[in-house]
């Protein structure tokens, strides 16, 4: 009963309930996902014109910032600091505010089927629904790391929770998940975690790192750790779990430096009742990859270009669910250029016409699905989209090639990770990187190279820290990189 | 004199400060790399101060409500604050914004509310 900011979906219901009967439900652009990323990519396409269905699996929008109730939120989008419910509310008050957005809560998509007309299954409270539109935006976040992917060895005991979990837990349900906790990680949720437990009763009894640096901001280590005495332990890891039924006590081993594994023989015993995992967040997207969409090895994210736009055309992705953000203000930005560009690629095919002599039978978007094998690389280059765009599916049908933006030196990853031509006859291409180490008072460099191999500077930004725990984005003008092979951006250390 | 040494918390660069301290007056700050570092290593070094958020109880209903203090309070207040938030349960209906405590921990802060619930 609580939280009544979720949005009224009467229309969206009724609408559902009489197609429910009568077939399948036809908008410009469905958007998956209803927190930061999906609430401002709603927002952005209705502004365009388009008619627009958000599909959230939750009862009430806001994702993941409905239980992050700690402040820091906004400064960039709102100069603010908010908490994360305030943020989310005002996102959702924006999309109410006039704009026509029908939204389908406590909705699972089952399945996104690329082509010219993508087909979105839905189960809802409704029914399976069939929601029908030239666009759609994968704005699906991201998943917790589990305990699986940890080789624990030991028993199986109740106690052991992914950070995020006990945080939905406390924030949102009202239950203490325990009273002696231990937190491996020591990424940012944990930290901000190892806090909010302590603030409402538990003994943390200590944050353990497998790094021999915090992987979280420091600013955390000194406001979530320092500020309640809570000791933060490098170069340690849990390698046991020991308890019947409930968590007795974990097993901490000490770890080389070097080969990141446990040294034998360092193992020492600290009794706990709850274990807390903040070992990383992975861009969930099942659906991306069942539709066919090409995925970078490297974010766990799709390929996309400046405009967001995934290797299926008409299939857009922004937020965690396409790389993973610190800052929900960027998420939020990213969100509205995936939503603007959907709705401008969903009404120029309305416009077009190309979707009056194509019947909406699963078959024709069968066929025009372009699914590629996954790359090995981010270095895409040029994609064999040509078929795709050649049945019709799309305005854009100019477009044939990509430039890659590859990462060099000291740098792990780059979003977009290709640009069409489009990118270099307007303004500035917003991009986001995130560096391979820790690096002081050095730049990263943008810079084209052309054929002849020759190098063209773009953009020289100059920084104090760079780290791997902090995504830099930069505006980069890119008029005179028409012509290039390729876009590379690198650190240059001083 | 006394010197101490912070990690400013205003962004992420986390700037390593030296405050020199004097009969509780700051006498210097170096080591940041804006104003607003300069500032929070003045406050910092002798009067410290955090924003808190929390979540209380709600009568007849399951999800608890997400609070703050609408301005940062002393550190030093901050055990009795929470103290006093813990004892908290509140009333629906309760709109965002709402205040459901006055002078926490004899601040003068307020507790306002984060969330609505009805």
């Amino acid at each position: 009963m609580a939280d009544e900011s979720a949005l009224s979906a009467e229309g969206a219901l009724s609408e559902g309930l009489q197609a429910a009967s009568s077939g399948p439900l036809n908008y410009d652009v469905v958007v998956i996902g209803g927190g930061a990323a999906g609430l401002a990519a709603a927002r952005a396409a209705a502004d365009e014109g388009a008619r627009v269905a958000l599909v959230d699996r939750e009862p009430s929008q806001g994702g993941i910032l409905r239980q992050c109730v700690h402040n820091g939120f906004g400064l960039h989008r709102f100069a603010e600091e908010l908490t994360g419910p305030e943020y989310a509310a005002r996102e959702i008050a924006a999309l109410a505010d006039g704009s026509a957005v029908d939204v389908f809560p406590v909705a699972t998509v089952l399945a996104v089927e690329a082509g010219p007309v993508k087909r979105v299954s839905v189960a809802s409270p409704l029914g399976a629904l069939t929601l029908c539109a030239p666009a759609v935006v994968l704005a699906t976040g991201s998943k917790e790391r589990s305990q699986g992917a940890l080789n624990l060895s030991g028993s199986r005991p109740s106690g052991v929770f992914s950070a995020g979990t006990a945080q939905n837990f406390m924030n949102l349900q009202g239950c203490l998940p325990g009273k002696r906790v231990v937190v491996l990680g020591s990424g940012d949720i944990g930290l901000i975690m190892a806090r909010r437990m302590t603030l409402q009763g538990a003994e943390v009894l200590g944050v353990y790192e497998l790094m021999d640096t915090p992987s979280g901001l420091r600013r955390n280590i000194v406001q979530c750790l320092d500020d309640f005495g809570i000791p933060l332990h490098l170069s340690r890891t849990v390698t046991r779990l020991e308890g019947e039924g409930r968590l007795e006590a974990v097993w901490i081993s000490q770890v080389d430096s070097a080969t990141r594994k446990p040294i034998p023989g360092t193992e020492q015993r600290v009794e706990c009742d709850t274990l807390l995992l903040s070992v990383g967040l992975l861009p969930e997207n099942k659906l991306a990859k069942a539709a066919g969409a090409q995925l970078s090895p490297i974010t766990g994210g799709a390929v996309v270009d400046q405009r967001m736009e995934t290797s299926l055309p008409g299939v857009f992705a922004c937020g965690n669910a396409l790389h993973i953000h610190d800052l929900v203000d960027f998420a939020s930005a990213e969100g509205e250029v995936a939503g603007r560009e959907a709705a401008r690629a969903a009404l120029a095919v309305v416009a077009s016409g190309a979707l009056s002599g194509l019947p909406s039978l699963p078959d024709g978007a069968r066929e025009a699905r372009g699914a590629q094998p996954v790359s090995s690389s981010d270095a895409v280059g040029s994609l064999g989209l040509s078929a795709g765009l050649a049945s019709g599916g799309t305005s854009r049908s100019s477009r044939v090639s990509f430039v890659p933006a590859v990462p060099g030196e000291g740098v792990r990853y780059v979003v977009p990770q290709r640009l069409g031509d489009d990118a270099f006859d307007g303004g500035p291409v917003k991009l986001s990187l995130r560096v391979s180490g820790s690096f002081r008072n050095g730049r990263i460099v943008v810079e084209a190279l052309m054929p002849g191999d020759e190098i063209v500077p773009l953009k020289r930004k100059p920084f104090m820290v760079a780290v791997p725990a902090e995504m830099v984005q930069l505006e980069v003008p890119m008029s005179e990189a028409w012509g290039c092979n390729e876009i590379r951006v690198r650190v240059e250390e001083a | 004199m006394t010197t101490v040494e912070l990690t400013c918390i205003c962004c992420p660069l986390g700037c390593p400060l030296t405050v020199e301290v004097s009969g509780g007056e700051v006498l210097s700050v170096e080591g940041q790399s804006c104003r607003r570092g300069a500032q929070y290593g003045r406050v910092e070094a002798v009067a410290p101060e955090r924003m808190l958020a929390f979540v209380v109880p709600v009568e007849g209903c399951l999800e608890p409500l997400s609070v703050k203090t609408a301005a940062p309070i002393p550190k030093n207040t901050m055990d009795a604050a929470v103290g006093q938030l813990r004892q908290l349960v509140v009333h629906p209906p309760i709109a965002q914004g709402q205040v459901v405590l006055e002078n926490l921990a004899n601040t003068g802060v307020s507790v306002i509310a984060t969330k609505g619930v009805c």
